[in-house]
């Protein structure tokens, strides 16, 4: 017999715990009492800054970008009826890589005379204006005679990834030493540079994308018996594809280009939860964005930690810690079919 | 009423459904049958609204004297439901999520007691309240067929009674063993007429066909061949001009309705079944 739990109210303690652990452990550790007095403003100066200017908003946006990731995967999923679909296919993740990896290789000439900061935020600005780019041309691609066929645009995002990707190679061949190693920790996403902008930016778009995604879970359910049927229902299938790709690359784009490439969120997260809660994007839309968000924050908060002072790109205990557990549940519900 | 009038569609020049004209009468099973490729299903796609793009289309479809392009999708999905001929489901469901689907029209018009209401009553009504918890895909086809048509009939449920709606069956039988292909038309072509619904089906076979259709149209390279009642255009020359087949027609000696045997002569005829 399954216990009666709300399974939102597991999620939503499991957040509330990971960051109550991510706000008290890192280099430096905090006690519940430091901890408490900094958050109420009673704390030395340090203890203060360190827990509202550098832990505060990292998690938060951690929090933010981990339901993004896996919120967008579960959408994208549906939208393709694929179980491999992930917003890697429709080139959102390829543009940026290729853009922000001109401007990383191009910024050290064209920005040469301005401080540090202008050339992170142009980093930013050029993964975000990629990802945005490369989707509306897959788009184009797959959107001929005024309806846009989901099979065309996974073929073309594909193809435009190829694309992007030798194009970054070019750019990785050209590059310097010191060039390398920032696309390299780039590829693999940090959430060390988190700052209360980079919160106020992604929290509401994020919030906005996840509620107008809601708003379509009834077609994403609909959309999983085909489009077909979907149409025959009544559902206007190409607006929704339509609003569906937008939010997607709009949300990821956002994400990319704070944090750079994180992996397995949105293929990982929503998968787990189908198997568990069943695929009804009514429930499956919230309980992703809960689970990426602790997901996300739980790694980060280990990637702070492991090699502490230093710190692990998350990227890498993302697909560490995703990929061997993907590949349990996948072990296991073969198992289970064939037990059937 | 649904009426075609007129209606083709080309892709590259190409007829695969050349000036149809054709009837659906609420309270009546309307079968179309013909050959592999003579349009059947394009027929039932034009009828049913679908997004004719990937090639031409010609003609009109009026639903109950107002053309069907005038209609909004929202409305035209409670007006008729269309039972496809297979679904491969991109995740599973259980089959209770799969029937409640149908009332996704109207989902902001009931209460979540309401909606599961009317889903345990076509679940009851169709015999899949012991199976309404299983995953959909590791039903049996007969099965699946028959969450599928409780879906579509509580996609039909409209409170109001005035309204003519329509059930359009693509196949219903394909894929379905001879005891499940009755089972099912009966109980489609039962349930349908019981509240007054048109019903469209593509069938093969030809004794379900003249066991249970009340209307007939015959489709050949995407022409039409004949349509009418049952009694004045089920004839031999009619399938021998459909499926080039010569064929026996006796009275059925245990129900009301024509026994069909089919005789085919001479070599198998495997002319294109559209030729220019």
């Amino acid at each position: 017999m399954k216990a009666q739990f709300s399974v939102p109210a597991v999620l939503l303690v499991l957040l509330v715990l990971l960051l109550l652990a991510g706000v008290m452990t890192g280099a430096y550790e905090l006690s519940g009492t430091n901890l408490w007095r900094a958050l109420t403003g009673r704390a030395e100066e340090l203890e203060q800054f360190l827990v509202w200017q550098v832990r505060i908003p990292r998690l938060l946006l951690a929090v933010v970008v981990g339901a993004a990731l896996a919120v967008t995967g579960a959408a994208t999923q549906g939208l393709f009826r694929n179980p491999l679909a992930e917003p890697t296919l429709i080139g959102v993740t390829s543009g940026a890589m290729l853009f922000a990896v001109t401007m990383l290789v191009l910024s050290a000439k064209l920005l040469a005379g301005f401080p540090v900061w202008v050339q992170q935020i142009s980093v930013s600005l050029a993964a975000f204006i990629g990802a945005l780019l490369t989707t509306g041309l897959v788009y184009r691609l797959a959107a001929g005679r005024g309806r846009l066929d989901v099979t065309t645009m996974l073929l073309a995002g594909i193809a435009i990834a190829a694309l992007a990707g030798a194009f970054t190679g070019l750019l990785v061949y050209q590059s310097t030493e010191s060039q390398l190693r920032d696309i390299t920790f780039w590829s693999l996403g940090s959430l060390g540079g988190a700052n209360w902008t980079q919160v106020a930016i992604a929290g509401p778009i994020v919030l906005a994308g996840g509620f107008f995604l809601r708003r379509d879970a009834l077609a994403l359910n609909a959309f999983l018996l085909g489009e077909r049927e979907a149409e025959q229902l009544g559902f206007r299938v190409d607006q929704v594809k339509r609003r569906v790709i937008v939010w997607v690359a709009l949300l990821v784009g956002v994400c990319i280009s704070l944090t750079g490439l994180i992996g397995f969120v949105g293929l990982v997260i929503p998968h787990f939860l189908r198997l568990w809660q069943g695929t009804d994007y009514r429930r499956l839309l919230l309980y992703s964005a809960l689970l990426g968000a602790s997901f996300l924050l739980g790694a980060d908060t280990l990637a702070r930690t492991v090699v502490a002072p230093a710190e692990l790109p998350i990227g890498i205990l993302t697909a560490l810690v995703g990929a061997p557990f993907f590949m349990w549940l996948l072990l296991r519900e073969r198992r289970k079919s064939m037990l059937l | 009423m649904i009426r075609g009038t007129n209606l083709s569609w080309r892709i590259n020049g190409r007829a695969i459904l050349d000036s149809v004209d054709c009837e659906i009468h609420p309270g009546r099973v309307t079968v179309v049958m013909g050959k592999n490729g003579a349009g059947k299903s394009t027929l039932l796609n034009r009828l049913a609204g679908y997004d004719s793009a990937g090639g031409e289309a010609a003609g009109a479809v009026e639903v109950d004297g107002r053309k069907l392009t005038d209609i909004a999708p929202k409305e035209l999905g409670q007006k008729r439901a269309v039972l496809a001929q297979s679904v491969y489901l991109g995740f599973p469901l259980s089959v209770a999520e799969v029937v409640e689907i149908g009332c996704y029209g109207r989902y902001d018009e009931m209460t979540g007691r309401e909606r599961r209401r009317r889903v345990s009553h076509y679940l009851d009504l169709l015999e899949l309240t012991s199976l309404k918890d299983r995953s959909f895909p590791t039903l049996s086809g007969g099965e699946q067929k028959r969450v599928l048509l409780a879906k579509c009939l509580l996609q039909l449920d409209g409170d109001d009674a005035t309204t003519n709606r329509y059930l359009l069956l693509d196949e219903p039988t394909a894929a379905l063993d001879v005891e499940q292909q009755y089972r099912f038309v009966h109980l489609a072509a039962g349930l349908a007429r019981e509240r007054g619904m048109g019903v469209f089906a593509v069938l093969h076979d030809l004794n379900l066909a003249a066991r249970f259709a009340d209307d007939l149209i015959f489709l050949k390279g995407g022409k039409l061949v004949v349509a009418g009642p049952k009694a004045s255009v089920l004839t031999k020359s009619t399938i021998r001009n459909t499926f080039d087949v010569d064929c026996l027609i006796q009275d059925h000696p245990r129900a009301d309705c024509p026994l069909i045997t089919t005789l085919p002569y001479g070599k198998p005829n495997f002319a294109p079944a559209c030729a220019p």
